[in-house]
């Protein structure tokens, strides 16, 4: 069992573009946000969608972003916030 | 910095849309069917395909076909590929069933 990151840690999104199955949405890649909620572990959804099921399982965490940082264009409150559940190889220390 | 390169054709958040269409457009029974089917292919009785394998396929299609097609229709042509894939039906087969259910309803089938 892997769990590196815990509640209240300032992570950013990899500003990764690999080829594959990717479950991470484009938008957020490489946009800093806060753990609120871990999540369990879950089967990896990109060894999934090569047919693997007996891959390690990934940690998965509820993490909040301002929509201003998701969206640099917005132009609503600056209290907003977006939810996304994001697998910990996605994640990296701030 | 490396180049940011644009999202995959599939990979729709943040673009514009427009309004959402708020009418209830209903599930065609074929839709159900095959996502029920689906559901069985992938239990853990059977273990003959992941959805994210179809999903996948979903993304690998191509932009013309993807666009083309409506959600449960994409899901049905993945669905198709990754059973061919897996050498568990040919693409073949399945266009012969196809002729044969268009000739028991007696419909001619679009060019």
């Amino acid at each position: 069992m892997t769990q590196q990151f815990n509640v209240g840690d300032e992570i950013r999104i990899r500003e990764a573009f690999p080829p594959g199955h990717i479950r991470t949405p484009h938008y957020i890649r490489g946009k800093a946000g806060i753990i609120t909620e871990v999540l369990g572990e879950y089967n990896n959804p990109e060894e999934l969608a090569k047919g693997i099921r007996d891959a390690p399982q990934k940690t998965l965490y509820r993490v909040r972003f301002t929509q201003n940082v998701a969206w640099p264009d917005y132009d609503g409150p600056e209290h907003d916030t977006l939810d996304l559940d994001i697998y910990e190889h996605w994640l990296e220390a701030k | 910095m490396p180049e940011r390169p644009p999202p995959r054709y599939h990979d729709l958040g943040g673009q514009e849309a427009g309004l959402i269409d708020m009418e209830e457009h209903g599930i065609k029974p074929w839709v159900k069917r095959s996502d029920a089917v689906k559901g069985l292919l992938s239990d853990k009785k059977r273990r003959i395909l992941t959805t994210d394998e179809t999903r996948h396929e979903i993304e690998i299609m191509g932009e013309d076909l993807y666009f083309d097609l409506e959600y449960g229709e994409r899901r049905m042509i993945a669905l198709i590929t990754v059973l061919a894939n897996k050498g568990i039906l040919t693409q073949e087969e399945v266009n012969q069933r196809i002729d044969e259910i268009y000739d028991r309803l007696g419909i001619k089938k679009e060019a």
